[in-house]
């Protein structure tokens, strides 16, 4: 079995490295995309040497791939935070909306206070009859 | 010694990675990029072989002491033909003209026999360039362990 590193140079894949070990041709593989001397792209290609058995890409990275699957994590991001941006503003938009129908709404007169009211006239108007029954004895 | 070459636990591996720093962005290192230093502890498990333009039999330019020491004499200037079959240098010689053919970096490794009995080897050829263009030596590295088997 042949393990061949490919890298990606100028958008052509050109031969980099072979090995007959896979652990080390995908150790080396690894290697170079962490070190970043694949700086477009890399693949192992597992070659079983038979005439039978076609080539298989075993390892595969591409720039381009991972350049793409980073620009979705961040728009994945910015629309999260664009949309907690929306419900706080919403939430704040209903607080002050309430807060202006509650400033609004007539003001309504407690019982006690109409109690309060009736009492006093109850007892102005006893005083009254008092005061002019007495006038009239008198 | 590069990044990985202070890492790497693999001796092909740390070679593979020292050559990678000698090319720089080029497609090979040349022959004069080759220091004993820049290897520290490898160098000693290392060979050079030159490959005549003519086409005739390539020659050791420099074969480590570990590998020398199996052989019991020195085969630098020697022609590659002299190395004796039943050793590690002989079995790391293996891949060289595949490793000319495909212009890469070759690893390769197994079972093999040797002097003092069979072993377990890794291998590396590396080729180096002048120009850039004709590969005209190579670099070599290979280390290896005797097999146990049961009963021994």
């Amino acid at each position: 079995m042949r393990y061949e590193i490919h890298c990606n140079v100028k958008g052509k894949w050109v031969l980099d490295s072979l090995f007959d070990d896979k652990t080390l041709a995908l150790d080396e593989a690894n290697g170079l995309v962490t070190r970043g001397r694949a700086r477009l792209g890399l693949k192992v290609i597992e070659d079983a040497d038979d005439m039978k058995t076609p080539p298989r890409t075993i390892f595969f990275y591409s720039a381009a791939a991972v350049e793409k699957m980073d620009a979705a994590k961040k728009h994945k991001v910015v629309m999260k935070e664009v949309q907690a941006a929306r419900d706080d503003r919403k939430v704040k938009k209903e607080a002050v909306r309430q807060a202006a129908v509650v400033a609004a709404a007539p003001k309504k007169t407690s019982a006690a206070m109409i109690a309060l009211r009736l009492g006093l006239i109850l007892v102005g108007g006893i005083v009254a009859l008092q005061t002019l029954r007495m006038t009239l004895l008198d | 010694m590069s990044e990985t070459g202070r890492t790497e636990k693999r001796l092909v591996l740390r070679v593979l990675a020292q050559w990678r720093e000698l090319r720089g962005d080029r497609r090979f290192p040349s022959i004069e990029d080759v220091k004993a230093e820049a290897f520290v502890s490898d160098w000693p498990f290392c060979f050079l072989v030159e490959l005549p333009e003519d086409g005739s039999t390539p020659r050791f330019l420099y074969v480590g002491a570990a590998l020398d020491e199996e052989i019991g004499r020195p085969m630098a200037g020697l022609p590659i033909s002299e190395c004796p079959p039943d050793t590690l240098l002989a079995a790391a010689l293996v891949p060289h003209a595949e490793a000319v053919s495909r212009e890469v970096p070759l690893s390769l490794g197994g079972e093999a026999e040797s002097r003092a009995g069979p072993i377990l080897y890794r291998s590396i050829v590396l080729p180096l360039s002048q120009d850039d263009e004709r590969i005209d030596h190579l670099l070599g590295a290979a280390n290896s362990r005797l097999v146990v088997k049961d009963g021994d």
